[in-house]
């Protein structure tokens, strides 16, 4: 994200049809589209397959509801409907495997790698007989169950005591079920991530180098460079994926800045590494891979309540905080101020690269508004459920609350938990309705910057001079977020298993592995002391804490009147 | 030499204050400790980027997306009983 520099940026530039393969927007939409298209492709070839077992199990579903009490067949038809994921297909799987990241680990690092099937198997020694003492009652639970619904069934669901034995029975069943498959979570399998990973540096080197070579990079100096992040990379998910590390919000990105500037500000990173630290390019293809979990349908998920908290009020957050910092604190980068504004309103680190990359902000200002944010992420997941605990708030409105105001979407959720289910899904669900508004943030903060702040005084911008100035990786960003929106809901319920569990297996992996190759980059080539510098006086943290004081109030006000006043029979059955 | 230690401190730090600090500051602030407890148990964690990260999302929405359609049912069948009882109630003034 580096900009000539600091001044109102008059860029008169003109498009033509080479940029098409010579400009680094473009190819960071070439490869997001090639990995997604490759992916959609191996899934919809199979899609007549899946989409009989999927209808064979709705038929059952649909005959089975209509008997007074949900029955086994019921219940056995739905969990075979909901594993029916275009991801288990074996071409997929081969490709999210092959995009694993280094596994979690607590102790050992090297348990990240490599777990070898005499160590699984020691370790599973005292989980293996809870796992079948749990399978064991679910036998004898489905047994039970199945004696009670035989019993409903044969006076035709009529008797009204039969019914009920056989729901509980049944209920009883589902339990073990869960019981079960609990136990089974802490079965360990063995594994080795390190061909994998190997296969990945390659096929990702290949594909950006192919792209660098074109935009006029020398390909074997850049390719061997890549390797170079890549292996930051790699280290970079290895810490990331340490579990206490994790729960305080370090993870691969966090770690790949940190690893980065660890180099940068104490052995200098060497050349040859720096010339393939290139940060806008991975963070383009990152976000144009995003785009794919940016599904608009998705906004209807809580009703219009959730449109209210997550798409009204976020927005009023976003523009009342950057003209304050505008116009009282006075920031002297707009930039800046918009990046930590959306990083703050919206939904956290992901808005902060939608919003950053959108607007060209530097580096140093996408780290700042992340590290801001963690800092009160780490404070508000622990104070916000203590204040709605000590405030008697109902959950409904306290998962509302966190969803609309905690940045970090893992903290909003584990926050949410903290109070109980229904806090943890309505905080979820609202945090998931807010991720997908950063598609309309981008393109809106682009038009912005490139209509009204990228101009000279009094210059008026056409439409060609826009279109020559628009950042097109948002047009990627926003067309395959739009495409995959419309396929998801076109499919109906069905779009689940070729999207949400399908294509999306693939995309997260990709886009995590294309902003950790970002930030390790941002790492590489920022100098500590010039952070330091865009804290003088202090304001972005006065900036943060003003919005979000902000989106505090106002979060809970539209929640209260939206989840109580005005839809409360919404809430009634949350 | 000096630039690689500084680096490796640095490194080995990071990794102290991780492996033996936090621990301690879970003893400490026991509020943190419960909050960790959970992150374990339902699988999320303060790291997850996006909401696709979050394993709990589509049972959440699911979950939602019921209770908004039996909502908006019921507020419908409110509406109708209401409007029904209004209609009779000028019948009977007529």
């Amino acid at each position: 994200m580096s900009q000539a520099n600091s001044d109102v940026v008059i860029d008169r530039g003109k498009s033509s049809w080479s940029d098409l393969w010579t400009k680094e927007d473009y190819w960071a939409i070439w490869i997001g589209v090639f990995i997604l298209a490759v992916t959609l492709g191996c899934i919809w070839s199979n899609k007549s397959g899946l989409e009989t077992k999927y209808n064979e199990y709705a038929a059952i579903i649909k005959a089975e509801k209509e008997k007074p009490i949900k029955t086994i067949e019921f219940f056995e038809a739905t969990a075979k409907q909901k594993g029916l994921k275009g991801s288990s297909l074996d071409t997929v799987k081969s490709f999210i495997d092959t995009m694993k990241t280094p596994a979690r680990w607590s102790d050992n690092p090297m348990d990240s790698l490599i777990l070898s099937k005499a160590a699984a198997d020691k370790a599973n020694e005292a989980v293996k007989p809870k796992v079948d003492a749990a399978a064991a009652a679910e036998k004898d639970a489905l047994a039970a169950a199945r004696v009670a619904q035989d019993a409903a069934a044969a006076a035709s669901y009529a008797d009204a005591a039969l019914n009920a034995e056989a729901e509980k029975a049944i209920g009883e069943w589902q339990k073990a079920k869960k019981a079960t498959a609990d136990a089974k979570k802490k079965i360990k399998k063995p594994f080795n991530r390190i061909p994998g990973l190997i296969i990945l540096g390659l096929v990702l080197g290949g594909l950006v180098t192919l792209g660098a070579a074109v935009m006029g990079y020398n390909p074997l100096k850049f390719f061997l460079g890549f390797l170079g992040v890549y292996v930051l990379c790699v280290l970079a998910n290895i810490f990331g994926n340490q579990l206490t590390g994790r729960k305080y919000g370090l993870n691969a990105e966090v770690w790949s800045i940190i690893l980065g500037l660890l180099i940068a500000n104490t052995i200098r990173t060497p050349k040859w590494l720096e010339y393939s630290a290139q940060t806008e390019y991975y963070i383009k293809t990152g976000l144009v891979l995003l785009g794919a979990e940016v599904l608009f349908h998705k906004i209807m998920a809580i009703g219009i309540p959730g449109i209210f908290v997550a798409w009204v009020v976020t927005p009023i957050v976003l523009v009342v905080t950057y003209l304050y910092g505008q116009h009282v604190l006075k920031i002297p980068s707009k930039t800046l101020n918009i990046t930590v504004s959306a990083d703050m309103s919206v939904c956290g680190t992901s808005a902060a690269i939608a919003t950053a990359a959108a607007c060209r902000a530097k580096k140093e200002e996408l780290t700042l508004s992340i590290g801001l944010s963690m800092v009160f992420t780490a404070i508000m997941m622990i104070a916000m459920p203590a204040m709605i605990k000590a405030l008697g708030l109902p959950g409904v409105l306290g998962g509302a609350w966190i969803g609309g105001t905690v940045d970090s979407t893992g903290a909003v959720a584990a926050a949410g938990a903290f109070l109980g289910n229904t806090a943890m899904q309505v905080a979820a669900t609202v945090k998931m309705i807010q991720n997908v508004l950063i598609g309309v943030t981008a393109f809106f903060v682009a038009l912005y910057w490139t209509t009204k702040v990228d101009v000279a005084e009094g210059e008026k911008v056409g439409l060609m001079e826009i279109w020559h100035r628009f950042p097109k990786f948002v047009i990627g960003f926003l067309g395959v977020s739009v495409f995959f929106s419309l396929l998801a809901s076109n499919l109906g319920s069905f779009g689940a298993v070729i999207v949400d569990n399908g294509v999306l297996g693939v995309s997260k992996a990709g886009r995590g592995w294309f902003f950790a190759l970002a930030f390790t980059s941002i790492g590489l080539t920022t100098d500590f002391r010039a952070l330091a510098k865009y804290f003088k006086g202090g304001k972005p943290l006065f900036l943060y804490v003003a919005g979000q004081s902000f989106n505090i109030a106002l979060t809970l006000l539209m929640a209260w009147i939206m989840f109580y006043k005005v839809f409360p029979e919404i809430t009634a059955k949350i | 030499m000096q630039k690689v230690l500084v680096m490796v401190f640095w490194l080995v730090g990071l990794g102290a204050f991780f492996l033996v600090g936090s621990p301690y500051m879970d003893k400490l602030f026991p509020d943190w400790a419960r909050f960790n407890e959970i992150q374990e148990v339902h699988g999320v964690d303060n790291a997850h980027l996006y909401y696709t990260d979050l394993p709990i999302i589509q049972d959440a929405e699911a979950a939602s997306r019921a209770a908004v359609r039996e909502g908006m049912q019921a507020r419908r069948e409110a509406a109708a009983a209401k409007r029904q009882k209004a209609a009779s109630g000028n019948d009977d003034a007529m």
